[in-house]
């Protein structure tokens, strides 16, 4: 639900009224007035120092609400202006210009223009422009801001005034009104026309003889356009109310004397200060005292708040009314749109405020971002170009390079690896679905592929464990023979009777056995060189056993001879072969 | 609307520069994830790993090339047919022989094909030790499948010398080549 908080800030009152709801139907849900004493410290900061301990204590939550604020009238100048355009756009550009020779007491350079359509055609349109010093409404803003209320946008009493009449159904469209408002300091009178704004005038009469300073009107001002000369800041109090009175029921007489209307004025409504010597409301409305009635026209009170505040007292609700107005404007209420923040005074809500530091540092994070991606970028370049090195060098190796004249490792390589080495070692372009280093990770696998195809066909590629060679087992027994030399003797091997592979068992692994018939020649030579053969065998690290047989003799002696010479041997315990030693052919 | 209407030139900077930073955020962390990869790449056990991985396979790949060019029973080859024309070679020179092929499952999970040679029943059974042993040699130089695992070598027949005396120096054989493969 929407919140608007209406504040009046006078010269030593200032009331605060918070109303939810709509324009329409406004609720009052809090209010509260505070007032400074005359003499002493400096009383717009006495007004703020008041206001602020007043919020607190009261704990109003104003957080989310629209704060408008209303200011005494007596600080504005008021001018009609009449224009050849009705267009809002064109308005504001040509205001201050137009405006300008109207304010000759001020430098327009220091002024706030506001200005209300009295009248609009499309062709013409008749302004009523409100000026303000600029230090007068940055002080009242100061004063509610130091409070913990910073408005939204703020506005002369005038505004909020003809805005509660409005809302009060007290703006009769066929006829004219006079809204009072009777300050501390200034009384605003607000003429309405058939419901619109006709005119402002703001009196300086002065209740508590307190120090002014309002503007001076400028001369040859209409009278009824103009502020009125202040009352002499020396006289009594009783007294000064009583002049009050007086001089504001013949400002009253006069307005209502004034012609050039197209409506008369029918009624008087008046609000603010209690001011008994003018006139007194009893709890219906009916008015009594010396002014009760002035030029045959009754006094009446602008009762705006009888609706949304009926448990108010009549006094208590007529001096809320300023703050009322400009509540409903902060609700969304256009009968006037007033507009006094603008400029160098405009507000600015917690995004606005961030602008410039967010789009700096927004700036700041691109620029950074993008200066790291560059120096990135370069460096994952150069990496790329190391890899790229990598990659070239190993096509060097693989294949050869035509520019140094050199061969490569793989002469014979398939047009696939051939092809795909020297793609990729021309650039990334060689294969654009890889990174550099998967390059390389797939030319791996395509010589795996090729090593694998090749085992397939040799045959090789098989993970079982091949038979032991007899044939190398009998070449390892004959080579320890050939070793022996003359050690042996003459000797003879009559006959292989097997050499052969016996697969392995679970005790035993897999081995060669041969068993040979030999002859050896001599006397004791024989026999020892049998022993001799023996011994050395059972010495290799590769012989598993050696079977002793038992010799004879050679028939008519010379020599013994044995059958059945048994070696096992585990041809995988044989060194390799050295080049001398390996086959024949 | 609202939001186009509230639009200036300060706050179009911020919005297109927070995109914008952004953008760029998403394609520096990119372009670091990617300069991480690299700098893996290139330690020592990344690129220059696998170049020398590499270059040991492509030398393992040229000894298979010449071996290959080397090997004269391939796979799709018919062993006997291997054997005879070792035993035809012109450094062997024993010519004909008799083959008997037999499977036998001596190591589990595989076949050994057992190729028992022997000289030719009633033909030329006398050869020098010189064509036997070349012949034998050439039975596994000439492929990495063949293993000779039986030979039985001896006196031509009819030529038997007794133990103390010296023969003719003319051998016969028998032998059996292996070649072992995974059972199918």
């Amino acid at each position: 639900m929407a919140r608007s908080c209406g504040i009046r800030l006078g010269q030593r009152h200032a009331s605060l009224v918070l109303l939810d709801g709509s324009a329409k139907r406004p609720k009052l849900r809090a209010h509260l007035e505070v007032e400074t004493p005359v003499g002493g410290e400096d009383p717009l900061d006495a007004l703020a120092d008041a206001l602020k301990s007043a919020v607190r204590s009261s704990k109003l939550k104003l957080a989310d609400a629209e704060i408008r604020l209303a200011i005494d009238s007596g600080l504005a100048a008021f001018r009609p202006l009449s224009l050849p355009f009705a267009d809002k756009a064109k308005i504001e550009e040509v205001l201050k210009f137009e405006i300008e020779s109207r304010l000759p007491q001020w430098d327009i350079e220091d002024v706030i223009c506001d200005f209300h359509v009295r009248r609009a055609t499309p062709v013409e349109s008749d302004l009523m422009v409100v000026a303000v010093r600029k230090a007068d409404l940055a002080a009242r803003i100061g004063v509610a801001t130091r409070a913990g209320l910073e408005p939204h946008d703020a506005e002369i009493e005038a505004s909020a005034l003809f805005e509660a009449a409005r809302h009060g159904a007290l703006l009769a469209t066929d006829a004219a009104q006079l809204l009072v408002h009777v300050g501390e300091r200034t009384t605003t009178l607000v003429v309405a026309e058939g419901g619109r704004l006709a005119s402002i005038r703001a009196l300086q009469l002065d209740l508590l003889g307190a120090p002014q300073d309002a503007p001076v009107p400028a001369e040859g001002e209409p009278d009824d356009l103009a502020t009125a000369a202040p009352l002499p800041a020396n006289v009594a109090a009783p007294e000064r109310r009583r002049n009050v009175a007086e001089r504001l029921a013949r400002e009253l007489l006069r307005t209502l004397s004034a012609g050039q209307r197209e409506f008369a004025i029918a009624a008087v409504y008046v609000c603010g200060t209690h001011l008994p010597e003018l006139v007194e409301f009893d709890a219906q409305g009916n008015a009594t005292g010396p002014h009760a009635v002035i030029a045959d026209v009754p006094l009446a009170p602008l009762d705006a708040l009888r609706e949304a505040a009926p448990e108010l007292a009549l006094a208590e609700r007529l001096r809320l009314v300023p703050a009322f107005g400009a509540a409903l404007h902060g609700l969304g209420a256009n009968g006037l749109t007033p507009h006094l923040r603008r400029e160098d005074l405009r507000y600015a809500g917690k995004f606005e405020r961030l602008e410039v530091p967010l789009g700096v540092l927004g700036l700041f994070l691109l620029t950074l971002t993008t200066a790291l991606y560059i120096v990135d970028y370069k460096v994952v370049q150069a990496r790329e170009l190391d890899l790229g090195a990598w990659i070239r060098s190993n096509d060097n190796y693989l294949l050869g390079s035509t520019t140094n004249d050199t061969r490569g490792r793989l002469p014979l390589a398939p047009d696939a690896i051939k092809n795909y080495s020297r793609a990729i070692a021309q650039g990334p372009d060689g294969d654009l679905e890889r990174t550099r280093f998967e390059q390389l990770e797939r030319l791996r696998g395509l010589i795996a592929s090729e090593i694998v195809r090749l085992e397939n066909e040799l045959g090789t590629r098989t993970e079982i464990e091949p038979p032991q060679s007899a044939l190398e087992a009998l070449t390892a027994a004959l080579d320890v023979i050939h070793g022996m030399g003359e050690q042996l003797g003459r000797f003879a091997i009559r006959e292989v009777v097997r050499a052969e592979y016996r697969p392995g068992t679970a005790g035993a692994p897999d081995s060669v056995s041969i068993v040979l018939n030999m002859t050896f020649w001599g006397d004791l030579e024989a026999t020892r060189a049998y022993n001799d053969l023996m011994n050395e065998l059972e010495r290799q690290p590769w012989v598993t056993a050696v079977a002793r047989r038992a010799t004879n003799t050679l028939e008519g002696g010379g020599g013994i001879y044995v059958d059945g010479l048994g070696i096992d041997i585990d041809t995988k315990k044989i060194p390799p072969p050295s080049r001398a030693s390996e086959g024949a052919l | 609307m609202k939001l186009f209407r509230s639009l200036n030139s300060t706050r179009i900077i911020i919005i297109g520069s927070f995109i914008g930073a952004l953008t760029m955020g998403g394609l520096v962390y990119a372009q670091k994830q990617k300069l991480a990869e690299l700098d893996e790449r290139l330690r020592p056990s990344g690129a220059p790993q696998l170049v020398a991985e590499l270059q040991t396979r492509a030398l393992e790949l040229a000894n298979l090339q010449r071996l290959a060019d080397r090997e004269q029973f391939k796979q799709r080859d018919d062993a006997e047919y291997y054997m005879r024309s070792v035993a035809s070679h012109n450094y062997v020179n024993i010519g004909t022989v008799d083959t008997v092929r037999s499977d036998n499952e001596r190591r589990q999970g595989a076949i050994d094909t057992i190729i028992t040679i022997k000289p030719p029943r009633g033909g030329k059974n006398a050869y020098t030790r010189d064509s036997i042993s070349n012949f034998l040699y050439k039975l596994e130089a000439d492929s990495r499948r063949v293993r000779v695992t039986r030979i039985a070598i001896r006196p031509e027949s009819g030529q038997r010398a007794r133990p103390h005396e010296v023969g003719g120096d003319r051998w016969t054989f028998d032998i059996d080549a292996t070649i072992r493969q995974p059972k199918e």
